[in-house]
């Protein structure tokens, strides 16, 4: 059993999971208008948590609030936080810490803060590591960045690393600022609401941008601190294969993803009692989500959504969603849906309007992201329909094909196939055109993509040449596991230069789009119709031996039977770039 | 007209990444989305980029953005008309 011993949430309501629900019972939002020309031009409704505040809580716990960035600090709080309740060994070699971000330390890439830190601690996985040393933790971290369900997703990585016994805790921490960069990116995509966000409502204009952390403590053995014995019993993820910045058109994805994650359950749609809701209030997000929980058979359960108070939270949306189930399990409780007042999508579901105590026994939350990532987690009591599948991992699978792409030259498992022509210092972009040319590719969506994507569809592109992969399986049973250290980086900086100048301020909508390191599983998915479990590890060295291992959980976990796999890499800010795709099949 | 019409296809191409397209290659009249050339949503995004930066009109609901840039004249029409200075 993978038990949920300790949490906590921070935000603009509070900063710890108490206070923010109280809040959250009195109907108390965090949303606010910013006239801070800082972070935005114009003004705009977002919910943020002061410098100061933060400042002032970290100083009880450190006097080196100089040497942390916002991000970290609050990151650092809430572990620090979550801690206080639990007994685990945080520093046991049985404990991983598992980091979900989308952007991690991305003002650091603004003008006024360049030479503030160590340019390093832009990377993930370095301020994944700067947070963990805070704690004396200094091996076992991982980072994930996979859109916005990259809190949800290592939530779900977490509870499968403890179910195949790799570990027996986990220490899940999420977070995400809010900066010019992340908030002219949604403002380009005109996807800002005008108020604040008012999810699956008729009038609703779009999502309130916001910041957080949260911190979920699972572990396998049941003690003092998690006596309530609230369980993560099942964990899915999936992608739309559909558009990179738009969701299915009929959520039979995100369907598809509740009920793996209800089948590991050994849950029925009839025996759900809530769900923690997505809900960003844009016009396609909950649409699609509305249409996926029909499509789930989940019509009539209570659905709360937390935007509306504390607005969305990006890397760390997914962990305080996860806790908000807990606790309404724990508190017999369903929370009201902010911002809420007429229906105003086309599939039928039950959106809590009001506070109510209700006796909860089983919980559902669902979660979509750019680059048409889905994710879903079932929670539940323990002694609720007891039983657990073991899982059973031996050697199970094949490699059947590997691919590099490595200096201009790419090999077929490991033979030269392609040897580059161009000069030593040629640019990506165009050694990407002559691969593209060389293999004879025709897909002129190619031109649009960013140089991480760019590397990811050829390399996939040269890895699925010839095989019967993609007949041979369904979509849902193919995976898209990768990895990578400098995330999206080479990609955030162009589009920081888009803002750089005040005078000259046109952010890009068709950069912005690429600035997520999972946008290339996107694009790999939508070219070969892929719709299998996704993730993004971002580890500063290449984790084969993880990343095969993960694979191996997935298979025996039967949540795909083939995957695609390996490390595609677009370093920063030097230009390298290093692809190793595999692809592997689970034994029969 | 002849010449903002050139001037936007080489801007769209430009900033579309239509790679290996040629300006002649766009036809004036014809939809620049669905059939057309095959333009989604983002590309819709950065054409209202491409129409402030260039020409210092605003578009502010992207909407409105179906009409003006159904083609490449429907888009040069616009501009005319709303072109301040």
């Amino acid at each position: 059993m993978v038990y949920i011993s300790s949490h906590n949430i921070i935000s603009s309501i509070g900063f710890n999971t108490y206070d923010n629900l109280e809040n959250i019972r009195k109907n108390i939002s965090g949303i606010k208008l910013s006239e801070d020309k800082k972070l935005s031009p114009e003004a705009v409704f977002v919910s943020l948590i002061s410098d100061e505040k933060i400042n002032k809580k970290f100083a009880k716990i450190s006097n080196l609030t100089e040497n942390y960035t916002k991000y970290e600090k609050l990151l650092i709080l809430s572990i620090n936080n979550a801690l206080k309740n639990s007994d685990i060994d945080i520093l046991s070699p049985e404990t991983v810490f598992i980091f979900s971000t989308t952007k991690g330390n991305i003002n650091l890439l603004e003008k006024e803060n360049i030479g503030k830190f160590n340019i390093n601690r832009l990377k993930l996985w370095k301020s994944s590591e700067i947070i963990s040393e805070f704690f004396g933790k200094k091996e076992n971290i991982l980072t994930i960045s996979n859109a916005c369900i990259s809190g949800s997703l290592a939530i779900i990585t977490a509870q499968r690393l403890i179910k195949a016994k790799r570990y027996k805790n986990a220490v899940i921490a999420g977070a995400d600022i809010l900066s010019e960069f992340t908030l002219s990116g949604f403002q380009a995509f005109k996807a800002v609401s005008e108020g604040a966000c008012k999810p699956f409502d008729k009038n609703r204009t779009g999502m309130t941008p916001g910041e957080g952390a949260a911190t979920v403590i699972l572990t396998s053995e049941k003690s003092k601190s998690n006596k309530s014995g609230i369980i993560i019993s099942g964990g899915a993820s999936s992608n739309d294969a559909n558009h990179i910045s738009g969701p299915s058109r009929t959520g039979e994805e995100l369907a598809l993803t509740i009920k793996s994650a209800l089948k590991e359950s050994n849950l029925s749609a009839e025996e759900i009692d809530f769900i923690s809701g997505h809900g960003t209030a844009t016009l396609f997000n909950d649409e699609t989500e509305s249409k996926a929980l029909e499509l789930a058979g989940l019509q009539n359960v209570p659905v709360s959504g937390t935007k509306g108070y504390i607005g969305h939270t990006f890397g760390a949306t997914g962990i305080i969603e996860t806790i908000v189930a807990e606790e309404a399990i724990k508190n017999s409780e369903i929370y009201k849906t902010a911002g809420f007042e007429n229906i105003g999508v086309s599939g039928k579901i039950n959106i809590q309007k009001k506070y109510k105590k209700a006796g909860i026994n089983t919980a559902v939350k669902t979660a979509s992201g750019f680059g048409g990532c889905n994710a879903a987690l079932v929670l539940k009591k323990e002694t609720f329909q007891e039983s657990e599948n073991k899982l059973n991992i031996s050697s199970n699978f094949n490699i059947l094909k590997k691919i590099t792409v490595k200096n201009g030259d790419v090999t077929i498992n490991d033979i030269i196939d392609y040897k580059t022509e161009e000069p030593n210092n040629t640019k990506f972009s165009q050694i990407a055109k002559s691969i593209y040319k060389n293999y004879k590719i025709k897909y002129p969506k190619f031109y649009k993509m960013d140089n991480l994507s760019k590397l990811g569809f050829l390399a996939a592109e040269i890895l699925l040449k010839n095989t019967s992969v993609l007949s041979k399986y369904k979509p849902e049973e193919i995976a898209v596991i990768l990895s990578n250290e400098s995330s999206s980086l080479d990609t955030d900086a162009k589009y920081q230069e888009t803002i750089n100048d005040r005078n000259n301020y046109f952010p890009s909508p068709g950069v912005f789009v690429y600035t997520l390191a999972n946008i290339m599983t996107g694009e790999i998915c939508i070219r070969h119709k892929i719709k299998g479990e996704n993730a993004v590890f971002i580890t500063e060295n290449y984790d084969k031996k993880f990343i095969f291992d993960y694979i191996s959980i997935l298979f025996a976990d039967h949540k795909a039977k083939v995957s695609i796999s390996g490390r595609i890499d677009y370093s920063f800010p030097d230009g390298n770039y290093f692809t190793e795709l595999y692809l592997i099949e689970c034994k029969k | 007209m002849e010449n903002l019409i050139l001037k936007l296809k080489k801007q769209i191409i430009d900033a579309l990444n239509l790679e290996d397209m040629e300006p002649d290659e766009i036809e004036t009249d014809e939809a620049l989305f669905d059939d057309g050339l095959g333009l989604d949503s983002i590309d819709a995004l950065e054409l209202i980029v491409l129409t402030e930066k260039n020409y210092g009109i605003k578009i502010e609901d992207p909407k409105d953005g179906k009409k003006i840039f159904y083609s490449v004249k429907t888009l040069a029409e616009f501009i005319k008309k709303h072109k301040t200075n």
